[in-house]
């Protein structure tokens, strides 16, 4: 007769294979494939996204008692809480527990990435980023490798994956010039942050393909709603922020930029807090202007929208003004 | 496939077609008419037939005044010699603060203030915020010119709008996607008398009052000058509080009634 296995979990910490007759494997609702792959042929069921209740899984264990079918074989400890193993190899399938793994490895990612703060003033908005330096011999980029200007009025600092990035940049920009070719004018700062992040979306929707892993900072002004500082992730999430932090210990610059954040800031007091929470939330130990980059998003006098990106040397010093630095440590 | 005349009007576009249907042939060896590669051209080609008809028995004309812009058109539903109607408004409520009033072909003119129309709804819808007018205008301007080399739409266009920062602002858009800010403007053969009375008495700043005064003055113009003058017009007006129907300049009641 033809046999089938069925991998059963009782309770959440053993799980037992059961050797059952054809006819009735169909009833068991619970057959899970990567742990089968290498113990003989098994149908995939389409209960793949069931998750038992423990109560009704007593039973259906109990009914397979009552059949008197036999337990063959001890399994190794799998718990039913750990339910990740099975389903974050698909981007698009959500899990028992309503969560796509996929997506949160990719933020998982992001959290290895140099950290990017940005802070909303009210004459403008700063972003700052800190440069990992990875070998002494890599030659740090001349231009910066963390912010990068999508148009005129829109800028961003990334966290995470540069190469899915410089794909997101790509499109931002020919969306950014595909606005301004149908309308003449320079395209609302949300309506570019959304458009990227729909495709960030459709990563997580579609099968197939990983979703990107990227975190963007995005700081633009517009006409109808002035400066605006944007947040999005790998899950097409985004949010306007006064203050926000992406990459690695995110978290403390965030709770640290909850703490010292006031409205209605200038310019000079937003570049101040970025760079006081950067130093605090990075590992190394001094700040020096080759592992910073600040950028800065402003109207000029003449209202014009620019994008700023500050020269080594003026950051040198503006880390010591803030007393990031030692002037002392400059000097040696 | 051409009639001789029609050839003459529009050297370019056939020019240009009949090169491009020679190279296509000589690509892949094989003899292909151009109506075969172009199907519009089964036809007359729609621009060179357009071109034809490039001014219109229409009048569409508008200005900008003080704080306020307005457009004017004629009513007149016309197919041959024939008046279909008198009472067809030609000028569409675009959003709550633009117009646009068109001239051209009728099927086309509805059919294409429709589609801009809908469009601008659809990008206040997910965007939140209105198009501004220069944007509208340069959206529909882009429309017609992707249209223009496909099937084109003959229609001449006059965007009227406010906004609160630019204010009052009006655009001249014609069937070729011609743009152009300006400060007044028409089209059709109604053009001829209400530019030259435009010409004449209008300045910058107008009030209301003085700017009714001078579509007047251009519809009588019109009705007393031109052989093929529509009866009936309706003017639009578009300021700080939105886009509305002014008033009406009617010398025959329609029977069909409105």
């Amino acid at each position: 007769m033809k046999q089938r296995f069925c991998l059963l979990e009782k309770g959440s910490s053993t799980t037992l294979l059961k050797r059952v007759p054809d006819n009735t494997a169909r009833v068991v609702p619970l057959i899970l494939t990567v742990d089968l792959l290498f113990l003989g042929p098994v149908t995939k069921t389409r209960s793949l996204n069931w998750q038992p209740e423990p109560s009704r899984f007593e039973e259906q264990y109990l009914g397979w008692e009552n059949r008197s079918s036999r337990v063959c074989l001890p399994f190794g400890v799998s718990s039913l809480a750990r339910m990740s193993r099975r389903y974050d190899s698909r981007t698009t399938i959500f899990s028992p527990e309503g969560r796509l793994y996929q997506v949160e490895y990719a933020m998982e990612a992001i959290g290895n990435a140099g950290t990017a703060i940005g802070v909303l003033a009210k004459d403008g908005v700063v972003l700052v980023g800190e440069k990992k330096v990875t070998s002494k011999l890599l030659q740090t980029s001349k231009s910066t490798e963390k912010m990068y200007k999508i148009d005129d009025h829109l800028a961003c600092a990334v966290a995470g994956i540069m190469s899915d990035a410089n794909i997101l940049l790509n499109t931002a920009r020919v969306q950014a010039q595909r606005y301004t070719f149908s309308y003449q004018e320079p395209m609302p700062v949300e309506q570019l942050v959304q458009s990227l992040c729909d495709t960030k979306q459709g990563y997580t929707q579609f099968g197939g393909l990983r979703p990107f892993g990227v975190s963007f900072l995005f700081a633009g002004w517009d006409k109808n709603f002035g400066f605006q500082l944007y947040m999005s992730d790998p899950s097409g999430n985004y949010g306007g922020w006064k203050a926000a932090a992406i990459g690695a210990n995110n978290q403390a610059a965030q709770s640290m930029l909850k703490q010292d954040y006031k409205d209605d800031i200038t310019r000079e007091e937003a570049v101040e807090l970025a760079l006081k929470v950067l130093s605090k939330t990075m590992d190394s130990t001094s700040l020096t202007s080759e592992k910073l980059e600040l950028a800065e998003v402003f109207l000029t006098p003449s209202s014009e929208v620019k994008y700023q990106v500050c020269a080594p040397e003026a950051l040198s010093k503006l880390l010591v003004k803030s007393g990031v630095t030692q002037p002392a440590e400059e000097a040696s | 496939m051409y009639k001789k005349h029609e050839t003459l009007i529009m050297p370019f576009t056939i020019v240009e077609i009949q090169i491009r249907n020679e190279l296509f042939c000589k690509a892949t060896h094989k003899r292909q008419s151009n109506a075969r590669l172009f199907p519009s051209l089964r036809r007359t080609h729609p621009v060179a037939e357009a071109d034809l008809l490039k001014v219109s028995m229409e009048c569409v004309f508008g200005l900008v005044g003080n704080g306020f812009a307005l457009v004017v058109a004629d009513t007149s539903a016309v197919h041959s010699i024939l008046v279909h109607k008198s009472n067809e408004d030609k000028i569409m409520v675009l959003d709550s603060h633009k117009l646009i009033g068109a001239s051209g072909e009728s099927g086309d003119r509805v059919q294409f203030t429709e589609y801009i129309q809908k469009n601008v709804h659809l990008y206040q819808f997910r965007n939140g915020i209105p198009l501004t007018t220069a944007a509208a205008a340069n959206f529909t301007r882009g429309e017609l010119a992707t249209a223009l080399r496909k099937s084109p739409y003959f229609v001449n266009l006059l965007l009227a709008g406010y906004d609160k920062e630019i204010g009052p602002s009006l655009y001249y858009i014609d069937y070729i996607a011609t743009l152009h800010k300006i400060e007044k403007g028409a089209f059709g053969y109604g053009s001829y008398f209400s530019l030259a009375m435009m010409d004449r008495h209008y300045h910058p700043g107008m009030t209301v009052d003085e700017a009714i005064d001078l579509v007047d003055k251009c519809i009588m113009e019109i009705r007393s000058r031109l052989v093929v003058a529509p009866p009936n017009f309706v003017i639009k007006i578009v300021d700080k509080d939105g886009a509305r129907e002014y008033a009406w300049r009617e010398s025959v009641k329609d029977v069909s009634g409105a």
